[in-house]
């Protein structure tokens, strides 16, 4: 085969030759391995059947039931509704601001920026543990300012990054323009900058909200008896329950999840 | 200062102002509405769902004190309560050895037995710092799909026989439902148990250690994983091996050789409604209640007069009902308060080698 | 005048960063100081090694490090294994493609790590769906053990970690003509040749940023292990959940945690020495 000949081929079949279809479908049974395991709780929660058995011998929407007629799994919700909303005006407000600043250079800097990723880093049963040893002493176990202040400590970092990077996209000679047009520090801000960068804090404070709703370890140590969030009721379910409400809780939260990753994409394609 | 730092800092001042202007007020709110309510934590699962219906609910219609349920209950975070200060629960359905020890750690408020009627209840369970709920039973409990006729282990001693029955097994990750089961598997008879020869009950347990699949910490576990095929033998409190044969799983419960003890209500010092607490146990106490919770999970009641509330029917799956209670051992439960603590930290170091 | 705004913009920043600094002070540096500071102290409140000298002498502590290790280990090699050829592809996919793929990718991520464990408990199981599975095929005979031991909590780990490799590596190989490897085999190389010579190492970088995230990220893992591993697969955040919150024990705890912290601290300064923590986040939004 003359050298051409080889390449046009090569050309034609991909980098990788004829192997590209094995490597495709190994990818796609990758991928079906990162994608699929989580919906088997799916048709477990739809399941006739009182403890866990698969597959299930009838189907019913008993689980769901059980759940929306709970006190418990009902309150545990709704708190975790409004640990994660307060968390999410929160950590924006706070993140937003930090990433603004962290455009400039200043002294101490990389430090700043050490301590504001820091939550993200360091392992959450560190935080946890060191949160739940500062409450303890503050009676801020089972209360929800409590949660939400140590939840926004682990949104923060979230929210910097996010608008952080938006920032960076963000063309601050707008900023100037508007300055030099005779607009102050916050005309420009709110004029200019903000609707800009409206999207990405959108996506920081929808993301900020996520980190608070799902988050487990922390909620282990001080949500306390009269405070568990959804995650918290849950943990104890698998553990003390015998029966798949916990599967159904799961299905709403994965239908949940999904819904809001569609809109953030959604955004995105906007923004 | 420019006009946007000064703006800022006056709204960060207004909203920190508002914020705590408005928690003062509250406080006086927060503590009549925590009169009125209880916080109560047991052992969850099928248990506490059979208290709810028996004991909470109609306590919460008659007093209109608002249960608030926690679960499960833990000797190691009752204790971090107490001493830390930070006490949740306001009352809490605790295994008998934890009356004693939790006497002895200084973690409870004592009785107020002018509130309670307690002439017909068993003295055994009448202490200083605890009464007495509900007799249980730890018991041997297999799988009826692995064991379909009667062949299962029917003493500790061929439970601990991994040859004659192979097969995935459960135990508690605690040492009170083990050593006795380990002393007895060893050769020990029943009457002989307390005070017990703990090296020998370890040495006992080291021989199956490896056998074992699952640790269970909780008392649905246990059942759980009889159901889902998960295991075919366990340890398990009796009540909850027969609400999952009553929901059609495949177990059977063999009394010979099970461990009988009660539970017990006790009042956390620092617990925040203490006259509220009594309340409930003073109602749980009597007859028609003690009766009720045998109509969902077969726990035999501490109160005598209220077997004549029960059917006889269901009387028989009872873990006081004389043909039961007559093949198992009473615990020793002054032993085990004693003990529990240094029992408790053995165990954890034995149990991660 | 610039130098009015200079002073005026410093002041700026560090009103706009002060909220932010004093929150995670307050409720992190500082409490975690304290961790470290209780690891030192003994009764008495004289400084001590003795906490961390319990860590290393006794053979349990020393067991529950090492399964911490190897488990960390194994999930690290796994995840590269596996993540390799999927961000391969995604990176010479067309971009349609690719999008969908990383859709895949993210939905996993952003769903519960509750959730996601709780579906292997099911799946795991003695008669979960894998196992009823193979026997249905006819591969076993008898259900094989995949829960509460070392194969579930790796599966598990695996299954949560993977997304942090494909992502970095994507991101390094985005970057990667895929042309060179045509290039190398019109050079008269053949395809081993040209994947292990030329695009192997380029992808280089991404394989240190996937591993040491995913390997940092598995050593601090609770939830996973807690839930799907047995007896022997206890890992040191279990055993500081277990010290603090049943046996009281902080000193000890604190002395755990901050050997865990040195450890994580030490991997990430490499990253950043090497590959900058930046990279961390680049192209995964």
């Amino acid at each position: 085969m003359t050298d051409r000949a080889r390449a046009l081929r090569l050309e034609e079949a991909g980098p990788l030759g004829r192997r590209n279809v094995l490597l495709a479908a190994l990818g796609v049974a990758i991928l079906a391995f990162l994608a699929l395991p989580t919906f088997v709780v799916l048709p477990i929660s739809f399941s006739a059947a009182t403890y866990l058995t698969f597959p299930p011998p009838g189907w019913s929407t008993q689980w769901y039931t059980r759940y929306f007629e709970s006190r418990e799994w009902m309150g545990a919700t709704w708190r975790s509704f409004q640990v994660a909303l307060l968390t999410m005006c929160a950590a924006t407000v706070l993140g937003t601001a930090a990433a603004l600043a962290l455009r400039r250079q200043f002294r101490g800097k990389p430090l700043v920026n050490l301590a504001i990723i820091a939550p993200i880093v360091v392992p959450v049963i560190i935080t946890a543990i060191a949160i739940y040893g500062l409450y303890a002493r503050l009676r801020l176990i089972g209360t929800i300012p409590g949660l939400v202040m140590a939840h926004t400590v682990m949104a923060l970092p979230f929210v910097v990054v996010v608008v952080g990077a938006t920032l960076r996209a963000f063309d601050e000679t707008l900023e100037l323009a508007a300055q030099n047009l005779g607009a102050n520090r916050w005309q420009t801000f709110r004029l200019v900058t903000l609707p800009l960068i409206r999207p990405g804090i959108i996506s920081a404070a929808l993301l900020a909200f996520i980190t608070s709703f799902d988050e487990i370890v922390i909620a282990i140590f001080i949500s306390g008896a009269r405070a568990p969030t959804l995650p918290k009721q849950m943990w104890d379910g698998i553990r003390t329950e015998i029966d798949p409400t916990i599967a159904s809780v799961s299905s709403l939260l994965i239908m949940v999840t999904t819904v809001v990753l569609v809109a953030i994409a959604l955004l995105r394609r906007r923004g | 200062m420019s006009s946007v730092t000064r703006r800022y800092i006056l709204k960060m001042g207004i909203l920190t102002a508002a914020g705590g202007a408005l928690a003062r007020p509250l406080s006086p709110l927060i503590a009549r509405a925590q009169a009125r309510q209880l916080v109560v934590c047991s052992w969850g699962g099928a248990y506490q769902e059979a208290q709810r219906k028996s004991m909470f609910e109609p306590f919460e219609k008659e007093t209109g004190i608002k249960i608030v349920e926690a679960s499960p209950t833990d000797y190691g975070k009752l204790k971090a309560m107490v001493l830390s200060g930070n006490v949740e629960w306001d009352l809490v359905d605790v295994g008998d050895r934890m009356v004693t020890a939790g006497a002895k750690d200084g973690l409870l408020e004592p009785m107020d037995y002018q509130m309670v009627d307690t002439r017909d209840v068993f003295p055994q369970v009448v202490q200083k710092y605890g009464l007495g709920t509900i007799y249980y039973s730890t018991i041997l409990a297999y799988s009826t799909k692995k064991y379909p006729s009667g062949n299962h282990p029917k003493s500790w001693a061929e439970f601990w026989d991994v040859k004659r029955f192979p097969g995935p097994r459960t135990v508690r990750n605690n040492p009170i439902d083990n050593l006795e089961f380990a002393l007895m598997a060893d050769g020990v008879p029943m009457d002989k148990i307390y005070p017990l020869d703990v090296e020998r009950a370890f040495k006992s347990m080291d021989r199956v250690k490896k056998q074992i699949t699952v640790w269970w910490t909780t008392g649905a576990q246990p059942a759980q994983l009889l159901a889902d095929g998960e295991v075919d033998l366990a340890t398990a409190w009796n009540g909850r091996i027969a609400t999952i044969i009553q929901q059609g799983a495949k177990a059977g419960i063999e009394w010979n050789q099970g461990k009988l003890q009660w539970d017990s209500w006790v009042i956390p010092k620092g617990s925040r409604n203490k006259d509220g607490a009594m309340k409930f146990i003073a109602f749980t106490t009597q007859p028609e209640i003690q009766a009720a919770i045998t109509k969902y999970i077969p726990y035999g009641p501490v109160n005598k007069k209220a077997f004549d509330f029960i059917d006889p029917k269901v009387a028989k799956d009872l873990p006081t009902h004389p043909e039961n209670s007559k093949r198992q051992v009473m615990v020793d439960t002054i032993y085990w308060g004693e003990n529990l603590t240094a029992l408790t930290e053995k165990w954890n170091a034995w149990f991660v080698k | 005048m610039s130098r009015h705004r200079a002073a005026v913009g410093r002041w700026e920043v560090r009103v706009l960063l002060l909220p932010a600094v004093a929150w995670l002070t307050a409720l992190f540096l500082l409490p975690i100081g304290r961790l470290f500071y209780l690891s030192l102290v003994g009764p008495g409140s004289h400084l001590t090694m003795a906490h961390y000298a319990k860590l290393v002498t006794e053979p349990v502590y020393l067991k529950i490090l090492l399964n911490t290790f190897e488990i960390s280990l194994a999930v690290t090699v796994l995840a590269l294994l596996l993540g390799y050829p999927v961000a391969f592809l995604m990176a010479t996919a067309r971009a349609s493609v690719a999008a969908l793929m990383l859709a895949c990718i993210m939905l996993p991520l952003w769903t519960s790590l509750l959730v996601r464990t709780y579906a292997w408990m099911v799946l795991l199981g003695r008669r979960g769906i894998i196992n009823d599975l193979l026997i249905g095929l006819g591969v076993l005979d008898e259900p094989i053990r995949l829960l509460y031991n070392r194969t579930g909590v790796t599966i598990g780990m695996v299954h949560v970690l993977l997304p942090f490799m494909i992502l970095p590596l994507y991101s390094v190989m985005r970057g990667i003509d895929v042309e060179l490897l045509k290039a190398a085999q019109n050079l008269g190389a053949n395809l081993r040749q040209a994947f292990l010579r030329v695009y192997l190492p380029l992808s280089l970088p991404g394989i240190a940023a996937g591993c040491l995230l995913v390997f940092v990220m598995a050593i601090g893992f609770f939830v996973t292990p807690a839930l799907l591993g047995g007896r022997g697969d206890m890992m040191i955040s279990m055993l500081i959940e277990n010290q603090v919150r049943e046996l009281l024990n902080w000193e000890f705890a604190s002395a755990l945690a901050a050997t865990l912290l040195a450890v994580t601290a030490v991997i990430l300064v490499i990253y950043q020495r090497f590959l900058g923590l930046d990279r961390m986040w680049g192209g995964v939004r």
